[in-house]
């Protein structure tokens, strides 16, 4: 496809053959940009911009024809063997960053009715153009919100799901507001062209450059891009009905489940989890020059060294609204058991396989886990022998969720050999029971760690 | 230039999980060592597992090239099933199940045993489709092959020259590397023979690394170190620390 110094597209052709080639006439006298789009329509679809050199903007001044020879996507990008721009007549224009925004964000139709839109956003999910499905169902949505049908519940499941795995990979053009994730894609120089969610092509480097966003800048996009999108995802989900069901077609397997009430708990919990997750981040200092630091499991004592701070507490405001939502993911977690347990093989999450007494015992770890937010509380039985309860382990997360500083709790290293925790409590949370500096072979290395 | 780095997927992951990471390896982690000690029957876990839209007894698969029987692999079974998650399984989300495999290299006197893979790619590509990224329409997507009991012999000239064994393998196929639990490496020549908790594959480098604690048994005595990497020549360096 060609498009224009505007983003108007200007011509579009489809390859075809083995091997592909195609022929696509382009303006004399204006500037284009060619993008090659790979397996479109289909869970594997890609983009890959066409680059010569750093050029992907190019100029023809006169009716010419240019052979591209075979062009290469490998590297994320569509590069030709034959340079074009040494063709007389085509010259540079220098580059300009990012994929029109109509490739991956379809322009949707004006009017279009909830069943329409549902039906359209499915079948994009079905063929996994999760960004595609997104829009349609986000319309579906936004049009329609106090619709209390099954459409409206399907339309606000699907948002949710959709909204939470359809994030939109490519380049926006600025990457220095970290207000995409794409943005973070660019910020570690990969390459423009192949972030299909679900096939990822791009291509970035090694080593990540200096100028790579700080801790500090990934955290407050975390909060600031990611935390409100996983928050209205959950509000989506609030707001459907406990009778929803809707069967559709998974695009992974192409097979047709059902999904229900016990689909929206599961993933609601979900979510609740990721956002607790985040405001817990956000109470520690992440600050660190990634960019400059070698990012490497074999040298965490040195990064370590380089950010003294890093993982001290900084605020432990947010901490409390994390153990609300961990709270919350325990309550949905267990209503989602209750409403799978019934499923058959042609629903999407089901429990089978598993015993009663598995179920059970998984309700009852979820309770004990709920409960250790707030007290001490027995979270794992022991052998219930002659040790009697000497052998429970009791839990209390009180301590954590007042303000800990993980970095304290962090053992010592010698080299990249871990050494005992200074506090095997880990503040007062591990009550009793579990070690954390059990060391059954003498090794000086914590077994937990081994 | 790596497709989307280590480093890159550490970021967008790592940071987000960082510290719920934290909170379950305490809590579990304290939980796991009563389970450590008190293991519950295995009877209790077989069953029939009926979620499985593939399950194979004893299959065997081979490589046989101008000059005989290049590689091998049997096992008593092949499963592919729901990877649950806690109880929960969601559908099309599969993991692929070997159970008692062998598997036999077999070089020439002129063949480099550094370069053998213990997962040749020729094996790897059989599970195409479904793997990774890739879905298989009717399962979905294998997210990990797990081999449970792992035997490994390399043969060179018909001798017996290196024996892997491990309690489990698992290879998330998108990654270079196999991690491996309760492994051996021996050197069938020398005698000699290296044990520990959890090794990885690196196909990479066609090397071991081991990066926690290990005993190397030889026929003179037994020591105890720590962070090695083993290749198939039985050659073995110090990980840098």
């Amino acid at each position: 496809m060609a498009v224009d110094q505007n983003d108007n597209e200007v011509a579009r052709v489809t390859a075809a053959g083995t091997p592909k080639t195609f022929t696509i006439t382009v303006p004399v006298g204006s500037n284009f940009r060619l993008y090659f789009i790979e397996n479109e329509g289909t869970i594997s679809q890609n983009i890959f911009p066409f680059y010569q050199g750093a050029t992907n903007n190019f100029y023809i001044s006169s009716s010419i024809i240019v052979d591209l020879g075979f062009v290469d996507t490998k590297t994320g990008l569509a590069r030709p063997v034959n340079n074009p721009l040494w063709v007389s007549g085509v010259s540079s224009a220098g580059e300009i960053i990012g994929i029109p925004t109509y490739l991956v964000n379809p322009i949707l139709p004006a009017g279009a009715s909830l069943t329409s839109l549902i039906a359209t956003g499915l079948l994009a999910l079905s063929q996994g153009d999760l960004l595609k499905a997104k829009a349609y169902f986000k319309a579906a949505v936004e049009n329609y919100p106090s619709d209390s049908s099954n459409n409206g519940d399907t339309a606000r499941f699907f948002y949710a799901l959709t909204r939470v795995t359809g994030f939109d990979l490519y380049s926006d053009g600025n990457s220095q507001n970290l207000d995409s994730v794409g943005d973070l894609f660019d910020r570690a120089n990969c390459t423009y062209g192949g972030r299909s969610l679900l096939s990822l092509a791009t291509v970035c480097p090694e080593t990540l450059p200096a100028d790579f966003p700080t801790g500090s800048e990934i955290q407050t996009s975390l909060n600031n891009v990611i935390k409100p999108e996983l928050e209205g995802a959950i509000a989506n989900l609030n707001a459907v009905s406990s009778s929803f069901i809707k069967a559709w077609t998974e695009p992974n397997s192409l097979v047709s489940y059902t999904s229900d009430y016990g689909d929206v708990l599961f993933l609601k919990a979900a979510l609740e989890a990721a956002v607790a997750g985040i405001l817990v981040q956000s109470a520690y200092n992440m600050n660190a020059n990634i960019g400059a630091a070698s990012i490497d499991k074999n040298i965490l004592p040195t990064f370590l060294n380089n950010n003294a701070a890093f993982l001290t507490l900084a605020d432990s405001t947010p901490l409390s609204a994390a153990r609300t939502y961990l709270s919350q993911t325990a309550d949905d977690l267990t209503a989602a058991i209750d409403k799978v347990a019934g499923h058959s093989s042609a629903y999407l999450i089901t429990l089978q396989g598993k015993t009663p007494q598995e179920i059970a015992d998984a309700k009852a770890d979820i309770a004990n886990w709920k409960a250790s937010l707030y007290a001490a509380t027995t979270v794992d039985k022991g052998n219930d022998g002659i040790l009697g309860t000497a052998d429970d382990v009791i839990v209390n997360m009180t301590p954590f969720f007042s303000g800990l500083s993980i970095r304290a709790l962090l053992p010592p290293f010698t080299g990249n050999k871990p050494g005992f925790f200074p506090d095997a409590t880990m503040g007062g949370v591990v009550v009793q029971g579990g070690n954390l500096n059990r060391d059954i072979n003498h090794n000086g290395i914590p077994d937990i760690l081994e | 230039m790596n497709k989307v780095s280590f480093r890159l997927r550490w970021l967008l992951g790592g940071i987000l999980s960082l510290i719920l990471i934290l909170l379950i390896l305490l809590v579990w982690g304290v939980s796991r060592q009563n389970e450590d000690l008190y293991p519950s029957s295995p009877a209790v876990h077989e069953k029939i597992d009926f979620t499985s839209p593939i399950a194979m007894k004893g299959i065997s698969y081979q490589e046989i090239t101008g000059r005989g029987l290049a590689y091998s692999l049997r096992a008593n079974e092949f499963k592919i099933h729901p990877r649950a998650i806690g109880v929960f399984s969601i559908q099309p989300w599969k993991e692929a199940t070997l159970t008692d495999a062998f598997m036999e290299v077999h070089l020439l006197t002129q063949d480099n045993p550094s370069e053998v893979d213990l997962f040749p790619s020729s094996f790897s590509s059989s599970f195409k489709g479904g793997v990774g990224k890739q879905p298989l329409e009717g399962i979905g997507i294998i997210t990990r092959l797990v081999i449970k009991n792992v035997h490994f012999n390399m043969y060179k000239d018909r001798m017996l020259i290196i024996a892997v064994t491990a309690d489990e393998a698992i290879s998330n196929f998108t990654e270079k590397d196999a991690v491996l639990k309760g492994v051996q490496i021996e050197h069938r020549p020398s005698g000699k023979f290296i044990t520990t908790k959890r090794a990885v594959w690196d196909a990479g480098e066609r090397i071991f690394k081991i990066p926690g604690e290990y005993t190397a048994t030889t026929p003179k005595g037994t020591a105890k170190g720590y962070g090695i990497k083993v290749d198939l020549n039985f050659k073995v360096e110090k990980m840098p620390s």
